[in-house]
């Protein structure tokens, strides 16, 4: 499994680089909570949320407290308190012609649960087989809101904005590295107190 | 008439440098004794072989490097025959220069708003593509290889969900469909 946020945030050996990336992905991710991409906003929340990155304590704490409260905001949001239930409510509140990005893998566990959780043939008392039509309604629920979606007004990507095709190119190959990894540059970029590991930083460091 | 693009063959340093040294191998090992004969009648003719090899390329490569000229003024490079391989292929200064100065797009040097926007247009892209029905027949967990179409907008989408952070929802729920990796 691969993590691009945290890969960009633990291979910075700098504290002012690690800084500033932390808070230019809270800024991403706000931005793209404005857009309604509630997608790439789960998905940069929940990697900011993620064990090397959040054990950089010295680090949290140099991060502007502006940008902290945005991301305290957006984790209120996206929480997966209840089963996602401030999500779903800020969802449901949403004009429903407004151009959204959904989080997909939310609506694929639904459609999942609605199916496996429910049987479709029920049974009744006098051996009368009954089809469950509650479960078709839920599937059919969930499953038109990818209809209402493709209807619905599509965004208009400004693609003349300054740095564009830079970003498309980049976002092509987004750099990732495996857990494992991740947790070593986590522990180059701030070692446990008292740990040995130190002399394998200053050792990185000069490499640099 | 101006100069279009020459070949490095044609670099006037490296070309009378290899020619030396293509003509010290060539010539004869000694001042005529009889080892040295030996030497020559064995390796003579091979190195010599190499020698005009090496000299019918230069000449071929000469023959075929072009230069523009028109009258105009304008600065179009006209595209030549490769002798060896009978395709017309385009060796325009840009196409050199652009293969050759490609550098990696470093996160620090993209600006916000615009990664913003490719993110968001590359996961509209990928959604636009997912069709109702796909999710109406479970299609997304089915491993035949005649839906790999169908399914491959939402393996897309998740993949690069994954690509950002851990997909937690997907690997606590839906363990059947993380096992399933189209080819």
């Amino acid at each position: 499994m691969s993590f691009w946020v945290a890969t960009e945030i633990t291979t910075q050996p700098e504290m002012k680089n690690r800084v500033a990336t932390i808070e230019k992905f809270i800024k991403i991710a706000n931005h793209c909570f404005k857009l309604n991409n509630f997608n790439t906003t789960m998905a940069i929340v929940s990697g900011l949320n993620l064990n090397s990155i959040s054990r950089l304590k010295q680090t949290w704490e140099v991060v502007d407290p502006k940008k902290k409260r945005q991301l305290e905001k957006l984790e209120e949001i996206m929480t997966p308190l209840g089963n996602y239930k401030a999500y779903r409510a800020y969802v449901a509140e949403m004009d429903t012609n407004c151009p959204h990005i959904p989080v997909v893998s939310l609506m694929l566990k639904d459609l999942l649960f609605a199916h496996d959780g429910n049987p479709t043939i029920l049974a009744d008392k006098e051996t009368k087989t009954l089809i469950n039509f509650s479960k078709l309604k839920s599937i059919y629920d969930r499953v038109a809101i990818f209809s209402k979606l493709h209807k619905s007004n599509t965004f208009q990507i400004p693609k003349d904005t300054p740095g564009f095709v830079i970003a498309e190119e980049y976002c092509q190959h987004l750099r990732r590295l495996n857990e494992q990894q991740l947790y070593k540059y986590s522990l180059l970029c701030e070692p446990k107190v008292g740990d040995e590991h130190l002399n394998l930083r200053g050792k990185w460091m000069t490499q640099k | 008439m101006c100069l279009a693009w020459k070949p490095d063959f044609q670099n006037e340093v490296a070309k009378s440098l290899t020619v030396e040294f293509f003509n010290a191998i060539s010539a004869s090992f000694g001042n005529g004794n009889d080892q040295d004969k030996v030497l020559d009648t064995k390796y003579g003719a091979k190195f010599e072989t190499i020698k005009k090899s090496f000299q019918k390329r230069l000449d071929s490569s000469k023959r075929n490097s072009t230069l523009s000229q028109t009258g105009s003024g304008s600065n179009q490079t006209q595209s030549f025959h490769n002798r060896d391989s009978g395709m017309l292929r385009d060796y325009s200064p840009s196409v050199v220069r652009a293969a050759i100065t490609k550098t990696k797009v470093e996160f620090a040097a993209v600006e916000t708003d615009a990664i913003v926007i490719a993110l968001t247009d590359k996961e509209q892209g990928q959604l636009l593509q997912i069709t109702p029905l796909t999710l109406l027949l479970h299609l997304w967990q089915s491993k035949e290889p005649l839906v790999l179409d169908l399914i491959k907008p939402i393996n897309d989408m998740v993949e690069s969900f994954n690509a950002v952070s851990p997909n937690l929802i997907v690997d606590e729920f839906l363990g059947s469909h993380r096992n399933y990796h189209p080819t």
